[in-house]
């Protein structure tokens, strides 16, 4: 009964709003039925998550959502034992709770775990689609609804954080980048809920911080930063300050930079 | 010349002030004309004082000085008050105690550099104070980097944005800033609402009637357009007036899409009006004034010019889907319309208009249309080699080849280019392809595609269409191509203190590797002394103080190792997991402590630096510089590092230079093999890559790092150009990653080649368009590659 309702908690209910930029919702519902695990290649901010949450709701499949980082055990992934008055309980990690549920588990930045913890995915990822839990001293079959994704964010400079050629060879990449102006104009008006103007420059401005790679500037600014910026605006925050705040500050801290950026939004508003 | 009674007045009485001063036999009277010259723009109210400093120069120093003064004051009382004038004339005088005449005159003759130090540079605006800025936002506006550079007038050669220096002419600094600001957009707004690109079919519809248009088909539309009608309209400014007409169309559009520049392009117009006086009367009533004025009063409808078939035309500019080629019918129009056309009354407040440099523009559009077209054949090269793996489409590509050859039809648009090309075999994403590739589909033909239209969108801009050369040269380049017969070099060479070492070279035509192809002959790097080094540090101080913060904070990194199986600490993530496996039966593990300890870096860099022809003069310098600052700060950080050069001619000649190997220190001797540093001959990259994997699988270190250094493309003098070239680098660094080294490229070039990603791997580069800031990147890629 509780795992019931444990459980319940991972289905998405209400359905996202996910504007669909390209064939990505084709491709990955091809993957879904053909059992295939899925790579979403892209800058941060530009609609992973929330297209995983949307086709959660579209596959009415339980999300499991881990976001990776340098300290995550196998433990978190698989589970682990817990103490609960005086008696040891198993639990279930995300990856086995959506192997045993005929769930998505979504892995995202994946390059941002080590990679002695990511090794459990691989036999999940190829066709034998089997979870072994060494704890349990069981190995889970994944049913035909289980879906493994992960995603990456291939502009990631760092080379001591690349994904194995082993692990990247089993996948079905989705290429996701920014969308292109007209539906990156719709995401940020509907999402920061502000009117179809001020989006349109809030991503012309965005659209020109992604040409700066050449003076420094690795990753533009994201959808997100723009949404971000948007609600500021919204909440009744000066124009300037808010693209300041929530777009400029949060990309870098050189000062040529900055005053740069500041130009360009002083041009766009 | 022509000059009332009142001038005359005056420029008797300076004569006789001058003569006063001077009256030596040595100044003749010419020289007095001179000088009265030289004083005639200076006001009526200052001219006391500065007669007051000539006699001071002449009576303490001498004559010389004071006409180098009398030359230049007029253009210094831009910059200073009269009272700073005289600190300026002080430090002159001071410079001639201490070095002579010669320094002191030249001191005087650069007043807009040497005055700005004296003060009232509070007014005047910088090309420097706006440049940085303004480039950010010339990127962002056009998508191209755009460099900045002083000029008197401005313009714009379609690269390069050339503006004064400095601009003092308005009240104040504010303002004149501004001026700057927007004769820049003006010139970034030609490159980016494409002033000066048509196809030249579209202008020989417009102008039929010039038939030297049809000639010199190559010569780029409107530059050769301009010429013509400059020559057949000796009395009509054209450049100014087609400038003149442009701007209403750039202007506008710039004004709907950014409502911060618009509001910047209201106040500067007002400022302009301002400063323009009654005598440039916006009055006139012929066609120059009537859009003059419209301009001037920032397209106020009620300015729209009267003349009613001149006003559908400026009308016609402001619609949002204008283009240049309205521009020149309006042009066309007023050039019918001869009796419209007098001079251009209103340049002064033009100014920020500029001029039209046709000469420089044709030579830059020319050296575009090349980089186009050899970008076009690299991606779509790059395209055909990744698609090429099936024998078949190889035969296809062949046959197409020939196909277009034969037709001398053109290529109209790019999908039809593409399409010729990708008929076959390109996998496209239906449903069943997915099961038939057994791997992962990476979509990276889709960037290159998306790369190859902008490519194409480009080149049709200037030409209007794709020329079926550009499609067939690059069919011949990925399938039969060069002659892979070779000169033989005959001679070896032979010198007992030089190492040899014998390298394979990947054919990616068979697919297979030449065996021992490439000899590496590896030496010491010259030496060379000087005080480079030093220099170099006090240049970038600044930078050296970040640089030590931020390597030494990078020594001190602290990691936490979890799960140890003894430590500082209980590691209670481990504890708990441990007692909960106990109570579970299940065997504990022993790791349950947790070590804090000082990262050991354990990390080996290998930085191979290109020394091929093309990096002669600021390339080297700047390559040096970096080597400098990043050997500087590395010490800091302790990790093991080792520097090498490449050259060579040929796959017999390559050359590779110790620098500073992996276990000498940084010596003197390396310092100097740093400044020693010289630009060579080929970039052959493959076998510098392979020896430096050897180095480096020699190397003891957890984390190898390749980082290579070069301007541009691998090429030799011989077959190695290409995909060859390219594909045999790649395999080097491939071949370098399965030993675990990690190759990383810096790339100094003006634009981004199309093939760095194939090369290199998307995250694997980063290219520095601009080598005066190689010394900043570089040492802040080290921190980034490392941490
Ligand atoms: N295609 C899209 N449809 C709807 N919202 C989007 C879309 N793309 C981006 N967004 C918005 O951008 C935000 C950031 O996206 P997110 O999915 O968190 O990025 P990522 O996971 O790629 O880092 C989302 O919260 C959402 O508001
Ligand atoms: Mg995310």
């Amino acid at each position: 009964m509780e795992s019931d309702q444990r459980l319940s908690s991972f289905f998405i209910s209400k359905k996202p709003f996910y504007l669909p930029v390209g064939n990505e919702i084709e491709l990955a519902e091809i993957a879904y039925s053909h059992c295939l695990p899925l790579l979403l290649k892209g800058p941060t901010g530009c609609g992973k998550t929330r297209f995983m949450e949307y086709m959660a709701w579209r596959l009415k499949r339980p999300l499991f959502t881990v976001s990776c980082h340098d300290d995550l055990s196998t433990s978190d992934l698989v589970g682990r034992y817990l103490i609960k008055g005086g008696e040891t309980i198993w639990m279930d990690g995300p990856l086995t709770l959506a192997v045993k549920n005929g769930g998505i588990c979504y892995l995202d930045e994946v390059v941002e775990a080590r990679k002695d913890t990511t090794v459990v995915i691989h036999p999940l990822a190829d066709d034998r689609r089997k979870l072994p839990i060494e704890k349990l001293g069981i190995i889970l079959d994944a049913s035909k609804e289980f879906m493994l994704v992960i995603s990456y964010n291939p502009g990631y400079q760092s080379v001591l954080k690349d994904l194995k050629p082993s692990t990247r060879q089993r996948f079905i990449a989705i290429d996701f980048r920014y969308p292109d102006e007209e539906h990156e104009r719709k995401i940020v008006e509907i999402e920061a809920e502000i009117d179809h103007g001020l989006s349109a420059n809030l991503v012309k401005l965005g659209r020109m911080t992604r040409r700066l790679k050449e003076q420094g500037l690795q990753e533009g600014a994201s959808t997100r930063l723009l949404i971000h910026a948007g609600k500021l605006i919204k909440s009744g925050i000066d124009v300037n300050l808010a693209c300041e705040v929530a777009i400029c500050q949060p990309l870098t801290d050189d000062e040529e930079l900055l005053n740069g950026l500041k130009e360009m939004i002083k041009a766009v508003f | 010349m022509n000059v009332g009674p009142n001038e005359k007045r005056r420029e008797d009485a300076l004569k006789n002030a001058l003569i006063q001063i001077f009256y030596t036999d040595t100044i003749g009277s010419c020289h007095v004309e001179n000088a009265v010259e030289f004083l005639r723009p200076i006001p009526n109210e200052k001219i006391g004082q500065i007669l007051r400093l000539v006699r001071l120069i002449s009576g303490s120093v001498s004559d010389l000085l004071a006409f180098s003064f009398m030359e230049n004051c007029s253009k210094a009382l831009e910059y200073l008050d009269l009272d700073q004038m005289e600190e300026w004339v002080t430090k002159a005088l001071s410079i001639y105690e201490a070095q002579g005449l010669h320094p002191a005159t030249e001191f005087l003759s650069r007043p807009h550099e040497t005055a700005l130090s004296f003060g009232n540079s509070k007014r005047v605006a910088t090309l420097e104070d706006v440049a940085g800025k303004l480039s950010i936002l010339a990127s962002g506006l056009t998508e191209r980097t755009i460099r900045f550079e002083p000029s008197n007038t401005p313009f714009t050669d379609g690269e390069t944005v050339y503006l004064p220096r400095t601009f003092s002419r308005f009240r104040n600094l504010e303002e004149n800033l501004l001026f700057l600001k927007i004769s820049a957009i003006h010139k970034i707004s030609q490159i980016r609402f494409n002033s000066f690109l048509a196809p030249k079919d579209i202008l020989i519809k417009l102008f039929p009637e010039l038939d030297e248009l049809k000639s010199e088909v190559d010569r780029p539309g409107i530059v050769h357009l301009l010429n013509i009608l400059s020559e057949r309209f000796k009395k009509t400014d054209i450049l100014n007036l087609y400038s003149l007409i442009e701007t209403i169309r750039i202007e506008k559009r710039l004004e709907e899409d950014f409502n911060g520049l618009k509001r910047d392009l209201f106040s500067f117009k007002n400022n302009l009006l301002k400063s323009i006086g009654p005598e440039n009367s916006l009055m006139g009533n012929d066609a120059i004034s009537q859009i003059g004025r419209f301009i001037l009063m920032n397209y106020d409808p009620k300015f729209l010019p009267k003349d009613k078939s001149l006003r559908g035309y400026v009308k016609r500019l402001l619609k949002r889907n204008s283009t240049n080629i309205d521009s020149l019918n309006t042009l066309k129009f007023l050039l019918k319309n001869q009796n419209v056309i007098n001079t251009l009354p209103l340049k002064g407040p033009f100014f920020y208009v500029g001029t039209i440099n046709l000469s420089k523009l044709e030579i830059k559009i020319l050296e575009r249309r090349k980089k186009l077209e050899k970008k076009f054949v690299e991606i779509l090269g790059a395209l055909i080699v990744k698609n090429q793996c099936k024998g078949p489409l190889k035969k296809e590509l062949e046959k197409a080849s020939k196909d277009l050859k034969n037709t001398p039809s053109i290529t109209d648009d790019i999908d039809s280019a593409l399409a010729m090309v990708f008929q076959k075999g390109h996998c496209k994403d239906k449903k069943d392809s997915f099961l038939n590739c057994e791997h992962i589909i990476l979509h990276e033909n889709q960037d290159l595609l998306e790369k190859l239209k902008g490519v194409g969108r480009e080149i049709m801009e200037d030409l209007g269409k794709i020329p079926s050369s550009y499609v067939s040269s690059t069919l011949d380049l990925a399938t039969g191509y060069y002659d892979p017969t070779l000169l033989l070099d005959s001679k070896k060479e032979e010198a007992p203190s030089f190492l040899f070492f014998s390298y394979p070279e990947w054919d990616f035509r068979r697919g297979d590797y030449r065996e021992n192809w490439c000899t590496v002959k590896e030496m010491h790097s010259n030496r060379a002394s000087g005080n480079f080094i030093e220099t170099t540090l006090r240049k970038y101080k600044g930078q050296v103080e970040t640089l030590r913060r931020q390597f030494e904070l990078m020594r001190q990194d602290f990691m936490c190792e979890k799960r140890q199986k003894d430590g500082q600490e209980i590691d209670i993530d481990a504890y708990v997991e441990a007692y909960t496996d106990l109570k579970a039966r299940l065997s504990p593990t022993e790791r349950l402590y947790y070590r804090l300890k000082q990262d050991r870096r354990d990390i080996a860099v290998l930085f191979l630096v290109d020394m091929s022809a093309s990096t002669e003069g600021w390339v080297n310098q700047a390559i040096k510089e970096s080597l400098v600052l990043l050997t500087h700060a590395i010490e800091l950080v302790g990790d093991q590092y080792g520097i090498y050069g490449f050259s060579g001619m040929r796959r017999t000649g390559c050359q590779y230079f110790i620098i500073k190997d992996f276990n000498e220190g940084l010596t003197n001797t390396v310092k100097e093999r740093i400044i020693g540093i010289t630009s060579r001959d080929y970039t052959r990259m493959g076998p510098a890559i392979r020896h430096s994997t050897n180095k480096l699988k020699e190397v003891e270190a957890r984390i190898k790092i390749l980082l290579v250094l070069s301007d541009g493309k691998p090429e030799d003098y011989d077959e190695y150009k290409g995909p060859y070239a390219i594909e045999d680098t790649r395999m080097a660094l491939f071949e370098a990653r399965q030993y675990g080294v990690k190759p990383f490229c810096i790339t100094i070039d003006k634009e981004a080649r199309s093939y760095l990603p194939r090369l290199y791997g998307a995250a694997n580069y980063i290219f520095v368009p601009d080598v005066r800031l190689l010394h900043k990147r570089v040492p802040e890629i080290y921190r980034v590659l490392t941490t």
